[in-house]
């Protein structure tokens, strides 16, 4: 199993990695990690004319952490940004999807930009990026420009991103919660072996006022169960301001699950997916709740 | 397509050579240096055979291009013995608990697991567990492959 033949570049700027993707006319591909990228060239099931490696950027390697944003270089491996300080304190959601990524070997090569940009219904950080409203930062050769991820996600393996654009990084929100308010997460997948794409897996983060015992802000968000990764404002908006909200954990988790219309394939039937989400929500947001006040974030 | 050269380090020898972009980091090891220590699998990043260390960190080289490595250094199965004719800890391990069957995924359970007890001298049978898991070996059960990563932390890891 090899793949096609292709050129090769490896630019040592940002500006000539938008060169050379505008000489590949639609044909060159931009390559990362590669953990994606790889089967599906050795497999042909891609056939870039042009592989322009991004490796050597070497100003996009660097997680930066600002008053309320983490960026993420297009470069930083998922293994970095796993053991990154920065990442487990101002993102736990981050944090707590990551060692749901393949295995080692591939969390070593694999990038954080590069899984939010290969758009994989069933990977894990589409759905931390769709729920924490990340920013991807696009260069081409119009110029800068940003996209948020609920436009930039059109469908399955399908983004915003034109041929000769380069995602340099992406923005993760990050604001301080107000004093007395802890911000907890928790991921949850269901694979048919560890390491596997997920079968359905869910998201959850709570900002909660751990004196009043009340939700202040909620994401959740499934992945697996669609073209793209969902989030389920009806199920955010009946968590927030709720006092000792575990009594509405099932009942939320419920709605989560009659609202998505999963596909069934080989792995698992529609029914099924609906009833896994319906489990994962609920214990995704026990989890959560339970961190808030353990002032924790281990997986 | 236009062959590139490259230079890059393997078991501490550097090595200059033209390689296709297409070819595969493991193929290049294989076929071009002749250290068919490195087993190629699956060919798509799934099973691990290929599993190596590029600049200090277990990656699968069926899925790195050769032309990727270019200024890297590479250890495989036949770099782990600093002389090359002795064992480590760890190998003598995985012969002392019959820690392989047919062989086939071992060199990529090797490297895994030397890089696993370099990181973490002691690890639990959870630990092990989850840092090997992606090699997948269909002879020993694993079972053997624990014991023989837990009896190499003890004797001395992996030197």
């Amino acid at each position: 199993m090899k793949p096609v033949d292709f050129g090769y570049v490896r630019p040592l700027t940002i500006a000539d990695a938008v060169k050379a993707l505008a000489c590949a006319q639609g044909e060159g591909k931009v390559i990362a990690g590669g953990q994606s990228l790889g089967p599906l060239l050795n497999m042909r099931l891609v056939r870039p004319a042009l592989l322009v490696d991004v490796n050597a950027l070497s100003e996009l390697a660097a997680i930066q952490a600002g008053q309320a944003e983490v960026r993420i270089g297009a470069v930083v491996r998922q293994r970095a940004a796993e053991r990154s300080a920065v990442v487990a304190r101002r993102l736990p959601l981050v944090a707590e999807a990551l060692p749901y990524i393949g295995h080692v070997q591939t969390r070593n090569r694999g990038t954080v930009v590069g899984s939010v940009v290969h758009a994989d219904p069933s990977a894990e950080l589409p759905l931390v990026a769709l729920c924490l409203d990340a920013i991807v930062e696009i260069i081409g050769p119009a110029g800068n420009r940003e996209a948020s991820i609920p436009d930039f996600y059109e469908g399955y393996l399908s983004t915003d991103l034109a041929p000769d654009e380069l995602a340099v990084a992406v923005r993760f929100p990050a604001p301080e919660p107000p004093p007395g308010v802890v911000r907890a997460a928790a991921f949850a997948e269901m694979a048919r072996r560890e390491g596997d794409f997920a079968i359905v897996a869910a998201a959850a983060q709570l900002d909660v006022d751990v004196a009043a015992r009340r939700v202040v802000d909620a994401r959740v968000g499934l992945t697996g169960v669609a073209g793209v990764p969902l989030r389920f404002a009806a199920a955010e908006t009946a968590l927030r301001g709720a006092a000792e909200p575990r009594r509405v954990f099932a009942s939320v988790a419920q709605t989560v699950s009659d609202e998505i219309d999963p596909d069934s394939d080989l792995h698992a039937t529609a029914e099924y997916r609906r009833s896994v989400a319906r489990v994962l929500v609920s214990r995704v947001l026990e989890r959560a709740w339970l961190r808030a006040f353990a002032g924790e974030n281990g997986r | 397509m236009n062959d590139c050269a490259i230079s890059l380090t393997v078991n501490g020898v550097t090595y200059e050579r033209r390689v296709p972009p297409r070819r595969s980091l493991v193929d290049f090891l294989r076929d071009d240096l002749a250290l068919t220590g490195t087993h190629v699998g699956c060919e798509h990043g799934i099973c691990g055979a290929c599993t190596v260390m590029l600049d200090g960190v277990p990656i699968r080289s069926c899925i790195v291009y050769a032309v990727q490595a270019d200024g890297a250094s590479i250890t495989t199965v036949e770099g782990l013995s600093p002389d090359g004719s002795t064992l480590t800890p760890l190998q003598d391990a995985f012969v002392e608990c019959h820690g392989l069957q047919c062989g086939f995924c071992t060199p990529g359970m090797l490297i895994a697991a030397t890089a696993l007890l370099r990181e973490n001298p002691d690890p639990s049978a959870d630990e092990i567990r989850d840092e090997l898991g992606g090699n997948i070996c269909r002879c020993t059960g694993y079972q053997q492959i624990v014991e023989a990563v837990q009896l190499a932390a003890r004797t001395g890891g992996t030197r």
